[in-house]
């Protein structure tokens, strides 16, 4: 879930925070719960959206999200990609992250994302035009 | 992994693997694997050092009562100990500070369950002060000042709350706005929120403007050859006291909101809700739109003092007409206050109207005062009446709409004006007498209501006619704009 969050915001250290808030909203409903998981990743999704409003208005917090530092893979392309990603719009960089790193379907998506699939479809592709025009070239 | 084989491969594919290499250098690694506590012991989480997200709950009646004067709300008889509505799901909780007690629906869609973790319990009546401006360019900006009472410090927390709700009711995209509080530890807060096509860099313009000059952005705006009109924004639920909660599944979500005071007159609703259509709600007025996200939200004046609020998802959007209507709210009678009285109200059969008069207040100086309800919500009000209007009318206009054909035109007359007569085909009654306010009195102002079904494709004029039917005045009115 650490992951997931640090994927979907871009800062691992809100990362830290969002997965920790998640569990404390899910706190004592454990036992009432038919698929755990799921619900958490649903807590971690909201909490990361509601983190990347606040950092949207707050000033002094935008420079938390976005940060970056390279990558232990060495791959410029993957830290340039990266970079991209984190300055994505926040509906882009989710659905992106939902898709290719959780591999969940569109419609899955867009349940998270409490959109249509139709939606979910087009915020995919632009956000993989700007990965091509910006990355690719 | 599987993908629609109409994606750009190549950069999918990158994309995947960045992510992919992202992750293995998460810090967070190996801690990924979701620990499920077994069922009765805590979460592995530790509470005690989670900082509070509620918002300050406490308020001293004084502070409240100046307020409430503030926020133009009119019914302060709000008893926090009146027994709670149902309790359907669980016990309904008695909102702190001047929150209404909650409302809890007794029809939930299946398989939705309260959250914990979302319950609002928002006590404070702050004072707003809100204009929108319109650019040229298009689009709108929403400007609050925010001040709390009894100079306390607003917090980032509280104007990112505001800021949500605002976003809901203004069917704006959430986190495009701009907020700061407390500039150089003065009591005060102001945000920022941009309402359909507006650049990112004249909501940064503005918002710095705005905590420069306070609601002197006014005054900016105008001397920019903007469209400024100033909006109420204080009975906004999450703004005004509110006690609310989300019920929620994967993916569905149904929050339902009590606030304390009265929606703000349809001039105000109007502009600031987006693409709003009438919703009433039993005979009360209500708002229905939609927010950005596609949420379907309605807002409704419950009881006099009570505003309700529904947000659904897109998933639960059908079920909100079901929800509404377990709703169990009390409705008290305009005209019950002890301040008040009531002076006229419709026939049965017609659009329900009401118009009081009172001493709200005592001790203030504009006095005595009337509102004109209809459908249950406060149209317009108006304090000072002991004072001529300097023609032979005053505020004579549009003043809401019932739905797409009805409208509502209500005027203040000097004495000399005995009725008030329309050629308007649509018109209830071609003519209705202007009543006194104070009967016993040959001097005393006196008002008119006309109920005009559609009528709207052209300016209506309207007569004002003395004892012996003279005309002493014209006025032509555009009903599709309230106000007009």
């Amino acid at each position: 879930m650490v992951r997931l969050a640090h994927l979907l915001t871009g800062s691992p250290e809100l990362a830290e925070d969002i997965v920790h808030d998640a569990f404390a909203a899910c706190a004592g409903r454990w036992s009432t719960l038919e698929v755990p998981e799921a619900y958490l990743r649903r807590a971690v999704i909201n909490q990361a959206r509601r983190a990347a409003r606040q950092a949207g208005r707050d000033r002094d917090k935008t420079a938390r999200l976005g940060r970056t530092v390279p990558l232990s893979a060495g791959l410029p392309e993957l830290d340039e990609t990266w970079a991209l990603l984190c300055a994505l719009p926040e509906r882009q960089r989710m659905a992106l992250v939902l898709r290719f790193y959780e591999d969940l379907s569109e419609a899955e998506i867009a349940r998270l994302l409490e959109c249509r699939p139709g939606t979910v479809k087009s915020l995919i592709h632009r956000g993989l035009a700007k990965v091509r025009k910006v990355v690719i070239r | 992994m599987s993908r629609s084989p109409d994606y750009d491969i190549e950069a999918a594919d990158l994309v995947a693997r960045t992510l992919r290499a992202v992750a293995a250098d998460t810090d967070g690694a190996g801690r990924d694997e979701v620990a499920v506590p077994i069922a009765g012991l805590a979460a592995p989480v530790d509470l005690a050092t989670r900082r509070s997200r509620r918002l300050r709950r406490t308020v001293l009646a004084s502070a409240a009562a100046a307020a409430v004067l503030v926020a133009g709300v009119v019914w302060v008889g709000h008893d926090p100990s009146r027994p709670s509505n149902t309790s359907a799901i669980g016990a309904p909780v008695d909102g702190t500070g001047l929150a209404p007690t909650e409302i809890v629906p007794d029809h939930i869609p299946d398989g939705l369950e309260p959250l914990p973790g979302l319950h609002m319990d928002q006590g404070v009546l702050y004072h707003t002060q809100a204009f929108l401006l319109e650019p040229p360019e298009g689009g709108r900006l929403l400007t609050v000042v925010v001040t709390p009472p009894d100079g306390a410090l607003p917090t980032a927390d509280d104007l990112n709350h505001m800021a949500d709700a605002l976003s809901t009711m203004t069917g704006t995209e959430s986190g495009r706005g701009h907020l700061t509080a407390a500039p150089n530890g003065e009591p005060v807060g102001y945000i920022t929120l941009p309402i359909g096509d507006v650049g990112e860099n004249v909501v940064a313009m503005v918002h710095d403007e705005l905590v420069a000059e306070g609601i002197g952005v006014e005054r900016f705006a105008v001397d920019s050859g903007w469209v400024v009109w100033d909006v109420d924004v204080s009975w906004v639920p999450g703004v005004a006291p509110t006690v609310g909660r989300r019920y929620s599944d994967v993916g569905r979500n149904l929050d339902v909101y009590a606030a304390f005071g009265d929606i703000a007159s349809a001039r105000d609703t109007v502009p600031l809700m987006h693409d709003a259509t009438p919703y009433p709600v039993e005979g009360n007025m209500g708002w229905q739109t939609t927010t950005a996200e596609g949420d379907t939200v309605v807002v409704w004046q419950a009881a006099p003092g009570t505003i309700a609020a529904v947000v659904a998802s897109e998933a639960v959007a059908d079920q909100v007409p079901a929800v509404i209507e377990s709703m169990p709210v009390p409705r008290p009678t305009p005209g019950d206050h002890p301040d008040w009285h009531l002076v006229g109200r419709s026939e049965d059969g017609d659009v329900p109207w009401v118009v009081e008069a009172g001493q709200f207040l005592p001790g203030i100086a504009e006095r005595p005062c009337m509102n004109l309800w209809v459908a249950g919500q406060v149209t317009i009000g108006s304090c000072g009446l002991a004072q001529m209007p300097t023609s032979y009318s005053d505020q004579f206009s549009s003043v809401t709409q019932v739905d797409d054909d009805v409208s509502v035109v209500f005027g203040l007359f000097a004495p000399a004006v005995a009725s008030v007569a329309t050629d308007a085909p649509g018109a209830e009654h071609a003519t209705v007498e202007a009543q006194p306010f104070d009967p016993g009195d040959p001097m005393s102002l006196r008002y008119a209501v006309m109920i005009v079904h559609g009528g709207k494709e052209q300016p209506q004029t309207f007569r004002f006619l003395d004892a012996q039917g003279e005309v002493l005045d014209t006025r032509a009115l555009n009903l599709n704009e309230v106000g007009g």
